[in-house]
């Protein structure tokens, strides 16, 4: 287990230090003097300048200020913002909890209602409740969640008044209906995965041996069946909750939640170079740590991995 | 159609002599399929709106007419009714023209980010499962790194370094959404390189003396044809969906242009007042979304012979 650790860890670096350069050579290849940007029309003092240039490395050569920056990124420092002067780790500190909370939130709901959808799919195989529900998640995923978003708004938040409409002065009940939101437009691919391990896992050998046993067809269904086909399930749930981090952009840009999707919005409209660079690098971090701790989860439930 | 009083499909082909290629078998299974009638439908109808939306809406005769494409500011955000199918919008234009004109921008777009994603994907993926070694690394590696990065957030650094002092223009987002989607197909074909690059028929080729270049696009690329196509499909509707999403962000097309995206947004705040100035665009950005993801669904399903 340990050995399978440290291998995944080094196939990691590279990926890590592929994916950052990537961003930050496209962010700082971006048309146009950053310094100038923040100053509209007025000419910038020389001394100011130069400040400037000192504090955000830009007068080195564009690699040496890659290296610099990693630098600092290694020692959990984002830098500040160039548009504010503001520690990206004091933006982080304020807007992840909220986006934390959102994610979290919508990866239960999704969990909620996508594994029993999917279990009944699977029992109900090529019954009409499968056929129906099979077009019924793809109508969902096309349904984009700003659509969806601005429609629940309306209606469940301002017409029928159940859900508070906008903002985060709610505590964590203001979260419920965006997280709501983005697990309805998330769950189809969950359910479809659900329905067709549990099929697959269906055809394994070890299935008709539990059944040649003589095990009830409910243990299994229940010991054998699902918790085998539970693991790219929950794969899948942990992979959401990475991707989300990034991926709630819209629905907080709907419901006027100040978490990372709407910093990075406001970044891009204000060009904030920085805060684009930092929040990006955060988010591929997470990303790759959590990917990496659903493959230890992963290699745990199902020990064939390991030894592969 | 020749079919002559004969039931089954396999006797049909053999009474007429019809070749039984994979594309002959696939087709006899797609045209069996409802859902593949109703996505050909809807894609039909699509493209000819994007292509000739005159057949849909021609301008009136007189400008007296209100029911063409001329605008008057007195009627604005006026309700469906007999005259205007989908009422007006803001700028009392009709919006049945403005809705039908929308699907010009949208399946531009998911063509071109489409074919760059299609193409990229094949000519690395196709370096990387043919040569191996350290081409093989650089390029899987760089793969994984845009993974990590989350779709969204990949669009927007890079329209944030394309975006210049003149604006954004149309392919600005088209080359975004498409430089993000290549690593999947970079995957899916490496994967149908190293299988097929072993077999015989490669090896006579290559003994024969033909060049990589011939290998690879006579003998290897073929293979790879139909699943490349399935994800090219799927492909087409997400990209319509990604683009409406940035586009409702304001980080998208520009801002004058006639898309779903766009009319969206404008109706974010009027959705409680005018609800139709959501409702039609949201519908037409669905449903063609969902054309082609179930059209790709019924096509893998086709060409997939574990599905037959």
């Amino acid at each position: 287990m340990f050995r399978y650790f440290i291998r995944r860890v080094l196939q990691l670096i590279p990926v890590f230090f592929i994916t950052t350069l990537l961003i930050f050579l496209v962010i700082r290849l971006i048309p146009g003097d950053p310094v100038q940007a923040q100053f509209g029309e007025r000419r910038i003092p020389d001394t100011l300048r130069a400040n400037y240039e000192e504090r955000y490395h830009l007068n080195e050569p564009i690699f040496k200020q890659y290296f610099l920056y990693m630098g600092d990124v290694l020692r959990f420092d984002l830098g500040d913002s160039i548009a504010t002067q503001r520690p990206i780790n004091d933006i982080f500190r304020e807007a992840l909890p909220r986006t934390l909370r959102l994610a979290g939130l919508s990866v239960l709901f999704q969990a909620v209602l996508a594994i029993p959808l999917g279990v009944m799919m699977a029992r109900k195989k090529d019954t009409w409740f499968d056929n129906g529900f099979l077009v019924v998640t793809l109508i969902m995923l096309s349904v984009p969640p700003f659509v969806l978003g601005l429609l629940a708004q309306v209606y469940l938040g301002v017409k029928w008044d159940i859900f508070p409409v906008q903002g985060i002065n709610d505590g964590l009940w203001s979260y419920v209906l965006p997280s709501l939101v983005i697990a309805t437009s998330i769950m189809a691919v969950t359910a479809r995965l659900m329905r067709a391990t549990l099929l697959d896992v269906g055809r394994e050998d070890f299935l008709r041996t539990a059944r040649a046993k003589g095990l009830g067809e409910r243990r299994v269904f229940a010991v054998h069946g699902m918790r085998n086909a539970m693991i790219p399930v929950l794969t899948v749930l942990a992979i959401d909750l990475g991707a989300l981090l990034g991926g709630t952009i819209v629905t907080e840009s709907v419901f006027n939640i100040p978490g990372i999707g709407f910093q990075i919005t406001r970044a891009v409209i204000q060009r904030d170079n920085t805060i684009i660079t930092g929040i990006s690098i955060f988010l591929v971090m997470a990303y790759l740590v959590i990917n990496l701790i659903v493959d230890m989860l992963y290699a745990w439930l199902d020990p064939r991995i390991r030894y592969e | 159609m020749s079919d002559t009083g004969m039931v089954d499909g396999r006797y049909e082909a053999e009474a007429v002599g019809d070749p039984r290629t994979f594309w002959n078998d696939a087709w006899k299974i797609l045209r069996k399929k409802k859902l593949f009638w109703i996505s050909g439908v809807l894609i039909f109808v699509f493209v000819t709106m994007a292509i000739f939306p005159a057949v849909y809406v021609w301008p009136s005769p007189s400008p007296d007419d209100p029911s063409g494409l001329y605008c008057f500011l007195s009627d604005n955000r006026m309700p469906p009714s007999a005259e205007h199918w989908y009422g007006t919008d803001v700028q009392g234009c009709d919006y049945f023209a403005q809705v039908t004109h929308g699907a010009r921008v949208s399946l531009t777009v998911a063509l071109f980010a489409t074919m760059i994603t299609v193409g990229l994907g094949i000519l690395l993926g196709g370096l990387a499962g043919y040569y191996g070694g350290w081409i093989d690394a650089v390029i899987s590696r760089t793969a994984d790194g845009f993974f990590a990065l989350p779709y969204l957030v990949g669009a927007i650094i890079v329209l944030s370094a394309l975006t210049t002092q003149a604006g954004r223009q149309t392919w600005h987002v088209a080359v975004a959404i498409g430089s993000l989607g290549w690593p999947a197909v970079v995957r899916l074909y490496r994967s149908t390189v190293l299988q097929v690059k072993g077999l015989e028929y490669v090896q006579a080729a290559r003994a024969l003396g033909a060049s990589d270049f011939r290998i690879l696009t006579r003998h290897i690329l073929p293979n790879a044809v139909a699943p490349t196509l399935v994800y090219a499909t799927i492909s087409m509707g997400s990209v319509i969906s990604v683009e409406a999403t940035l586009s409702f962000l304001g980080i998208g097309l520009p801002i004058d242009s006639i898309s779903w995206g766009i009319m969206i947004n404008e109706a974010g705040n009027k959705v409680q007042q005018s609800p139709h100035l959501l409702m039609f665009p949201g519908l037409y950005l669905v449903l063609a979304s969902l054309a082609f993801v179930l059209m790709g669904e019924q096509l893998r399903e086709a060409f997939d012979p574990r599905f037959r």
